[in-house]
């Protein structure tokens, strides 16, 4: 690359011309080590399917700021210019590989969610602010008694499923009653019907110290007690799941 | 310039005239203000997204550059300065960036465990034995 022109009469023209040379150098072929950087990473961002696939409009924002360090270069601007601008492709680039990850991420979740949204439609769930409710209706039960009927075995062991593999998280069982009959009675018929459905889950896998049954008796109804209709939605065992956590985890939940 | 001596009811007025003085002043000479504004900002998203916890680093060096360019502004050396704000900016981005994408790995992390839970059932994906009553 040096100049070996040593002839002393000419020696200022050999300098001339052999900095000049330099320079074109420089300018034509010798890449800025910086803009080299800038270009690896985003070409390793070009690389990342995750990238293709979840930040194509972040990857273009890597690579125009490429392009405008590669044409700073090509003009021969400043020196710290270049350095600046590869600097913030190669930061851009970065960028773009790790918005990929978040969106992949974010997506997972989703789906995940949707998955559990749809585990708590086959359980006949709600989503509420005390927590997810599965409501048993007063069909279910033996008229004006505690047992279960077969007919609410399916949601029940469903259920029982879902808390064995959700280890985490406390289920209340509230047993409730239309305001027919003494209140002492009704107190004890909603206990023994919040008792059944624990005994039920705990018999089917489900850890005794996380489930509790509570009866409210007729205290609490979600209905009028004036009609029938009324009467029987207020007949009714609510089992609350708290803090179980697939459902916990799910964003929404 | 100094407005004090003017009487209230012509504050306004002499801001008035002020403003777009200051403002022709701005884009005469390209001061980068609205860059170091931009690396505030950047800086501030990426503390609200836990970069503090996540990507200490990168946080810091958004940080330095800030306070570098607001220096560098001070002394009215525009050219650094406007680098040094695009760079934290570009840092700070950077720094929300690796922090937003940890806590999404971590919470797919987290949610993907519960799913193979939901979809094999706990250990060995053996039916547990169901229990009538």
């Amino acid at each position: 690359m040096r100049s070996d022109d040593s002839r002393m009469s000419a020696a200022a023209m050999a300098v001339l011309a052999g900095s000049t040379l330099l320079a074109l150098a420089g300018c034509a072929s010798a890449p800025d080590p910086r803009v080299a950087r800038a270009e690896a990473a985003v070409q390793a961002a070009r690389d990342d399917q995750l990238v293709l696939a979840y930040a194509p409009a972040r990857l273009r924002e890597a690579e125009q700021a490429l392009t405008e360090a590669q044409e700073a270069a090509a003009d021969g601007a400043d020196q710290q210019e270049v350095d600046h601008l590869a600097y913030l492709a190669e930061q851009e680039a970065a960028i773009a590989q790790l918005h990929a990850v978040e969106a992949q991420s974010q997506q997972q979740v989703a789906a995940a969610d949707e998955q559990i949204g749809r585990v708590l439609d086959r359980l006949r769930a709600e989503r509420t602010d005390r927590g997810v409710v599965i409501t048993l209706e007063d069909v279910l039960f033996e008229v004006n008694g505690a047992s279960l009927r077969p007919s609410a075995y399916t949601q029940l062991l469903r259920l029982a499923e879902f808390l064995r593999w959700n280890q985490g998280g406390t289920v209340l069982v509230e047993g409730n009653t239309d305001n027919a009959g003494s209140s002492d009675h009704n107190l004890q018929l909603s206990q023994q019907r919040a008792q059944a459905v624990r005994d039920f889950l705990v018999a089917n896998g489900v850890a005794p110290l996380r489930v509790q049954a509570v009866g409210y008796g007729e205290t609490r109804p979600v209905a009028s007690n004036d009609s029938a209709a009324g009467r029987q939605q207020n007949r009714r065992v609510e089992i609350v799941l708290q803090d179980v956590e697939a459902i916990a985890r799910a964003p929404g939940g | 310039m100094s407005d004090r001596f003017l009487p209230r009811h012509a504050a306004r007025t002499a801001l008035a005239a002020i403003v777009p003085i200051i403002l022709a002043a701005c884009s005469s000479t390209p001061s980068p203000v609205a860059e170091i504004s931009a690396a505030q900002t950047a800086v501030t998203a990426a503390e609200q997204a836990d970069a503090a916890q996540h990507a200490p680093g990168d946080l810091d060096r958004a940080r330095d550059k800030l306070a570098l360019a607001q220096t560098a502004m001070q002394e009215e050396e525009i050219d650094e300065a406007r680098r040094l704000a695009e760079q934290a900016v570009v840092d700070a981005r950077l720094a929300e960036a690796k922090s937003r994408a940890d806590v999404a790995r971590q919470d797919a992390d987290k949610v993907e465990a519960g799913m193979d839970e939901l979809r094999s059932g706990p250990g060995d994906g053996t039916p547990q034995p169901l229990v009538l009553q």
